[in-house]
């Protein structure tokens, strides 16, 4: 078993070295994959893949890592070398410098649903490379498995190595763990079968394609259903009310996509993920209106932007309407966790039903900001200091609904009191001001007793929580300088874009600056897990802070168009000094 | 080879160590595994070729030498109380008996904590625990007599036992109690109405905000009669008092040599010798610590392999020996599950130790956490000692007893067979920690 | 089935005593009396008492409905279940529809339900109240060790200590004041993967472990012997844990619920022979003050599938008649339901027992809607009654050094 999957390993490497040039194959990989195919990946410039990522700076400084240097020392990575060292005996010129020479031909994958295999193409620029490719696979083949078949499938060679097989058809070679797919290669080849190309669908989506990204995905989802239980498993209710939260919309369009795409963007600034998936969201809006809205329509808020944002977040979720339908959405263990958390959550809001009066009372949409915060050399400075985090909700009857949340907010303020004497903290003390045309409600904890503590609190200084109240806005934030920033800045807010359901952005310098503000607690958080003396510690803390300086920002965002949804990731680094 | 216990008696017991079997590996070891959390292969070497005498008082006095080490753990245990729970000053702990260049200090500091037991599980406050195990450490190897004058304005312990508050009418006598039953005398050296008066000392003894503070109107002024002697005592005369009494040295070396030398109960007259010298020197532990280490006891048959290992001396031990490194939270927590968290024992006696470590629950516990600690053994390189010699030395560092020959034979030939594997070593410690002998110390 | 599999467990045993790797000294003479005496009674040292707790104030009255009492329905407007949808008992009474479980548990004779169980002067903070029914004492001097607790101590003074631990707690939360003792600590463990030797799937290393533990000691300490005998039945248990666990063999489903998920894991460490005498488990959320009637109605199913699994589970083994289950809670709810359709803490309840040994059906009378104190329901069977009876006609323990003077076993075991 092992051998086979070493096997294939090889197989694979050899693969991406070998990927012939783009001279104009007599067939395409869609031609010749068969028609059985669900998933087809395509990577038309592998050289240039391995360029971005090999050669990026970071790659580089990752190998520079202690970590890595020891993983070097392992057995294991040890056999690696020892099997490129081979390979490039075989190829008669480095790996990477064969895979560059050769240029761009092109990669290509196929998943079989009938065979459940997958079967790996490499445009080679000409016969003879795809053959020294195949010899290359052979000679490596033939240190680690123990019996090699040689067979002929319509005159063309195939080696097998158990269920496994490969060889070389014109310019093509190919590889698969299951050898029935080569077989069905060589068929297509030679024209004797129904290749995929000859699926409609996958025509027409092949031809409606923009750009040139560094991989493309297409997976047919007509196909995916066809499989026993997978429908059952995408209707069932759920047992995970974040999974619905977060994913509820997009997996509940899936019976209704016929394919998916994704395109994936790859350059030393960062790499850009895009998927697609085509369906009639208003069909699924009927049973997930909590995350679509009716017929679709749900729009995002615009997203916060205060000072020293460490992310911040925007989506329409209509958590009344998910609460109301959770008998359709959840199983019945889940169920009965709502009705646990409706009661007490009622006992909270001094006897409101939480479903209909506090929940009821909320627009659809929701905001979440999260800042790193900044202590005044002159006030109160915690040991460890954690960011601000706030939430933002519209309210249907500020006047009404308005009280009862200042007054939960006071009554947990008061409860926060009681409990915080019992266990020894201090208290924090309520306050009410007019910023603006905003009120802000907010607590403060009592300056630490001992004077000495001042520069090194608790955890608890973090925290000065506060609602505020701007028109029909509500704001609960964990910090009162954030609740008074944001009380000002969604006065003067642009109005929200159509079309964007959820948005997320990650300001990782943010993130880092508020990791380096705990440079001392992280030390001796690593004392802690990893059980180092300060010293060692100190060194993994700088080296792990000096790493994240290369990252800059992530964003993700979901767009409902009435072609389907569309899910956009991008990660982008720093530039290189 | 160590002493044959028949040859011992309570009057040769505890007289130095002959000149004669020469200090060797197996009772460096051991010594290092009593007085410290085992040795690692450098410190055996360090201590045979330095000698008994020497490696004892290197021991006693390395506390003197740390104090860079010391401030370093100061601002550590910062970091882990802005936290606030007591778990991540458990890990704190752990992490500090994994580096301490003064193993005896911290031995001595978890013995004070099993014998003041408080437990965070209700006094909540990280930073009270803190304070109090400082407490323990600054008199760890010191005097008895200004600990349990620290101990009884301890926030955390009158926390503990209820006693923050005490007034001149409702004298509390809960930490009275203790002091004469758990601390000080042991039980039945005393009388019920010793407690009651020993109470109405203590009134007006306050824990407010978290810090001790004498309230003069809650103080009886009154003439209290205790233990024969009566005057208008105050609580530190009460000490006083039941500090006088000759049980307190019977009891508290009792209590060390069940700690440092074996699990049995040994009779009064074993005892009798260690606690003259406890007096004589006015209570003093560090002279009391040094007879017993350098002792023809604690070198006998009757000492070496005679107690259970707890589980924070176990864990702790393999770190320590093998001089690698893990999650102190994770390891607080496994150590839990055994039956031993620092700063959580189960109640105001204490950690009953002994055979009351083991049960099922605990020995499978135990080898599971030799099995996960071991994963952090680095991969044995080629270069390393042959597959017997290794054995032999994992032997001699981690067990009080060494195991029978087939087992010793079965382990080596398990080893050479894996080879090179990285996992070789990780998997023979994790077999050795299985051992019934693993669990002696 | 239940023939077949003790007499494989047997075989274990006679097999490995033989191979002189475990000493079952404390356990096996249970077993073989058994045997020899098929269908005679268990000798009291091999039973067992499995605590459900209840946790916030369950609604005795609307557990144990009498929904044809005119008081009930006008105090109770939106609460009160009436006739049509009880599960019904005898005389006006019903359980809650949803404990379904319990229907069956009364069909087969296995549920004894203890009416109006509480104690004078009822006290309606969660934590007091808690710490009563735990420590047996009403008073709060002396709350430092728990009724079972000091049991446990008074065991293992008279020289009847046992090789595992004579309690065990399973759950997150901390471990229940019961439980607490001054001498013998009980463990509180989270899953049974504490019971079990991790060997990474690697077979020959569980036996090299062994082999390891059980060779012979030559010239071996006392101290030696009794860790290395403690260890190869450490590793025995383990073994049949382990075994037990892939594909614990029950054709009891249990509901997938918390609860159930903790008692299915209490079955199998009675299955696998530990000597342990008590297991704990609690099932918290019944602090009902608003929206009560969904969320009562959740808890009753899951305590009600859980413990009907349990027994069925227990059956299916061969130990229901050596395994009694209390499920209490530290007191019922106000007869009136305030005004967020919810209850507030009230004072007695009923408390359940499971097993076939109990004596089934409703015990004592339904407290009267008419009389009550303070707005309370009053109790007519002190708690420490119904303790009385586990310590003495159950576990076979002393009760008045526990509980104290006065205080009878309460008839609700089968004479």
């Amino acid at each position: 078993m092992n051998r086979r999957l070493e096997c294939l390993g090889c197989l694979l490497l050899v693969l991406i070295w070998t990927v012939g040039k783009a001279r104009a194959a007599e067939k395409s990989a869609g031609e010749l994959l068969p028609a059985s195919v669900v998933a087809y990946v395509e990577v038309p410039q592998p050289a240039k893949v391995l360029d971005v990522v090999f050669d990026h700076p970071l790659a580089r400084q990752l190998q520079q890592q202690p970590e890595y240097k020891a993983a070097q020392q392992t057995p294991q990575y040890e056999q690696l070398q020892a099997a490129i060292q081979k390979a490039e005996g075989a190829l008669g010129q480095p790996w990477r410098k064969a895979a560059a020479e050769i240029g761009a031909g092109g990669l290509f994958f196929g998943v079989d649903l009938t065979t459940r295999g997958v079967v790996a193409l490499a445009a080679a620029s000409s016969e003879a490379q795809a053959a020294k490719g195949r010899d290359a696979i052979l000679e490596l083949s033939r240190a680690s498995a123990a019996s090699i078949k040689e067979n002929e499938h319509r005159g063309v060679k195939v080696h097998e190595i158990g269920d496994a097989g490969f060889a070389a058809v014109g310019n093509w070679l190919v590889a698969s763990n299951k050898r029935a797919l080569v077989w069905q290669v060589i068929d297509n080849h030679q024209g004797h079968s129904e290749p995929l190309a000859g699926d409609e669908q996958f025509q027409s989506v092949l031809k409606a394609r923009t750009g040139q990204p560094a991989a493309w995905l297409y997976a047919d989802l007509r196909l995916l259903k066809l499989i026993p239980g997978f429908r059952q498993a995408i209707d069932k209710k759920s047992d995970n009310p974040p999974v619905e939260l977060l994913a509820g919309g997009i997996i509940g369009s899936i019976p209704d996509a016929p394919y998916v795409t994704a395109a994936l963007d790859l350059n030393p600034a960062g790499v850009k993920l895009k998927v697609a998936l085509p369906c009639k969201p208003n069909e699924t809006a009927k049973k997930r209106e909590f995350y679509l809205g009716g017929e679709a329509r749900g729009v995002a808020p615009p997203l916060l932007r205060p000072q020293r944002t460490l992310l911040s977040a925007a989506t329409y979720r209509d958590f009344a309407s998910l609460w109301r339908h959770a008998p359709d959405l959840f199983d019945d263990g889940i169920n009965a966790k709502f009705a646990e958390a409706e009661s007490n959550l009622t006992t909270l809001f001094a006897g409101r039903n939480f479903r209909e009066d506090i929940l009821g009372n909320l627009h659809p949409g929701m905001r979440l900001v999260v800042t790193r915060q900044e202590f005044p050399p002159d006030g109160i400075t915690p040991a460890i200091k954690l960011p601000a985090g706030a939430i933002v909700v519209r309210m249907k009857s500020p006047e009404e609904t308005a009280k009862i949340f200042k007054i939960t907010f006071q009554s947990v303020v008061g409860f926060l009191n009681v409990t915080g004497g019992m266990n020894g903290i201090d208290p924090l003390d309520l306050n009410s001001e007019k910023v603006g045309s905003a009120l802000i409600v907010s607590g403060e904890y009592l300056p630490p007793r001992d004077a000495a503590k001042r520069k090194e609190a608790p955890l608890h200084y973090n925290a000065s929580p506060a609602a505020a109240f701007v028109g029909d806005l509500f704001i609960l934030s964990s910090s009162r300088a954030l609740a008074v920033e944001l009380a000002e800045q969604v006065q003067r807010e642009a109005p929200a874009s159509a079309g964007v359901n959820s948005s997320l952005v990650l300001d990782a310098a943010v993130g880092q600056a508020a990791l380096a503000d705990n440079r001392g607690p992280l030390i001796a958080q690593n004392m802690l897990e990893k059980g180092h003396d300060r010293a060692a510690a100190e060194q993994e803390i700088d080296r792990v802070l000096a790493l994240l300086k290369n990252l800059q920002r992530s964003s993700l965002q979901l767009a409902v168009k009435e072609a389907g949804l569309e899910l956009t990731l991008e990660v982008l680094l720093a530039s290189q000094p | 080879m160590p002493r044959n216990l028949a040859e011992l008696t309570p009057q040769t017991a505890w007289l130095p160590l002959e000149a004669a079997p020469a200090f060797d590996r197996r009772m460096a070891a051991h010594l290092f595994r009593r007085a410290g959390f085992c040795a690692s292969r450098r410190e055996l070497d360090e201590a045979v070729a330095a000698g008994l005498t020497a490696t004892v008082k290197r021991l006693l006095t390395a506390g003197e030498r740390s104090s860079a080490f010391d401030e370093e753990m100061r601002k550590f245990a910062e970091v882990a109380l802005a936290a606030g729970n007591p778990q991540s000053l458990a890990g704190w702990w752990l992490h500090r008996l994994r580096h301490t260049p003064a193993p005896l200090v911290e031995k001595m500091t978890l013995f004070w904590h099993g014998h003041f037991a408080t437990s965070a599980a209700k006094v909540r406050d990280a930073r009270l625990l803190y304070d109090q195990n400082e407490l323990f450490r600054r008199h760890a190897l010191g005097n008895f007599r200004p600990l349990v004058r620290g101990i009884a304005r301890d926030p955390a312990m009158l926390l503990y036992l209820d006693s923050a508050t005490n007034r001149k009418n409702h004298p509390n006598e809960n930490f009275a109690r203790e002091v004469m039953e758990l601390f000080c005398l042991g039980i039945g050296r005393y009388s019920e109405r010793d407690i009651r008066e020993l109470a109405r000392c203590f009134t007006g003894w306050e824990i407010l905000h978290g810090k001790f503070t004498f309230n003069t109107y809650q103080h009886d002024y009154g003439t209290k009669s205790l233990l024969g002697q009566s005057g208008p005592f105050d609580g530190d005369d009460g000490l006083r008092v039941i500090l006088e009494q000759p049980a307190c040295a019977e009891f508290l070396c009792g209590k060390l040599v069940r700690y440092f030398v074996t699990d049995e109960d040994l009779p009064a007259e074993w005892i009798a010798p260690l606690a003259q010298q406890f007096r004589e020197s006015d209570l003093a532990i560090a002279p009391v610590l040094e007879t017993i280490f350098t002792s023809r006891l604690f070198y006998s048959e009757r000492a070496i392999g005679q107690k259970v290992r707890g589980p924070v001396e176990l864990g702790v031990g393999l770190l320590r020996a093998l001089e690698i490194n893990t999650n102190m939270i994770q390891l607080a927590e496994r150590l839990r599950e055994l039956g031993q968290l620092v700063f959580f024992p189960p109640n105001v006696k204490g950690w009953p130790g002994g055979k009351n470590w083991i049960d099922s629950s605990a020995l499978l516990g135990r080898a599971n956490l030799v099995r996960a600690l071991a994963d952090n053994i680095p991969p044995r390189s080629a270069a390393g000692p042959a597959s017997g010699e290794q054995i032999d030395q994992l032997a001699e560092l981690l067990l009080a007893v060494p195991p029978p020959a087939e087992v010793r034979a079965g382990l080596i030939a398990q080893l050479e067979q894996a080879g090179g594997m990285p996992g070789a070593l990780r998997q023979a410690v994790s077999v050795l920690g299985a051992l019934p002998e693993f669990q002696l110390s | 089935m239940q023939n077949a599999s003790r007499r494989k467990f047997l075989a274990s045993i006679s097999a490995a005593a033989s191979a002189g790797l475990v000493s079952l000294a404390p356990r096996a003479p249970g077993f073989l009396l058994e045997s020899a005496a098929l269908g005679a009674d268990r000798p009291a040292g091999d039973r067992i008492l499995v605590v459900v707790q209840l946790s916030g104030g369950n609604d005795g009255l609307n557990t144990v409905i009498p929904y044809g009492d005119e008081i009930y329905r006008k105090k109770r407007p939106s609460l009160a279940l009436g006739a049509d949808n009880v599960i019904k008992l005898e005389r006006d009474l019903g359980l809650h529809p949803r404990m379904k479980g319990a229907e069956t548990l009364l069909e087969k004779r296995w549920l004894a339900v203890v009416q109006g169980v509480g104690y004078p002067n009822p006290n309606r903070s969660h934590f007091e109240s808690m710490d009563i029914w735990h420590t047996a004492h009403t008073q709060p001097q002396d709350r430092a060790a728990g009724w079972l607790g000091r049991s446990f101590d008074a065991q293992r003074a008279a020289g009847r200590g046992s090789a595992d631990p004579p309690g065990m707690h399973l759950g997150a939360e901390s471990q229940p004041l019961a439980l607490a003792a001054r001498d013998v600590p009980s463990p509180s463990i989270r899953s049974l993967d504490q019971f079990q030797l991790r060997v990474d799937g690697d077979a020959q290393r569980a036996s090299a472990i062994q082999a390891a533990a059980s060779a012979p000691r030559r010239q071996a300490s006392e101290l030696l012997k009794f860790v290395q005998t403690r260890t190869t039945a450490a590793l025995e248990i383990s073994r049949r844990i382990t075994a037990a666990n892939q594909g614990y063999k029950t054709p009891v489903a249990y509901p997938e619920t918390e609860l159930a998920g903790k008692l299915k894991q209490v079955a199998q460490l009675i299955d696998a022979g530990l000597s342990t005498r008590v297991y704990y488990v609690a099932l918290d959320g019944f602090d009902t003050h608003s929206d009560q009637a969904n969320a009562h109605a959740g808890l009753l199913d899951q305590l009600a599938g859980g413990l009907a699994a349990f027994a069925e589970d227990l059956q299916n083994h061969g130990h229901l008649d050596r395994v009694v289950t209390l499920a209490f809670s530290e007191f019922g709810r106000r007869v009136e339901e305030n005004a967020s359709r919810g209850t507030d803490h009230g004072a007695a309840a009923p408390v359940f027992l499971v097993g076939s040994k109990v004596k089934p059906g409703l015990i004592g009378q339904h407290p009267k809607l008419d009389d009550l104190a303070d707005g309370d329901i009053k109790f007519h069977t002190d708690f420490r009654c119904v303790y009385a009876a586990l310590l003495a006609k159950w576990l076979g323990w002393p009760v008045e050094p526990i509980l104290g003077e006065g205080f009878a076993p309460a008839a609700v075991l089968q004479a």
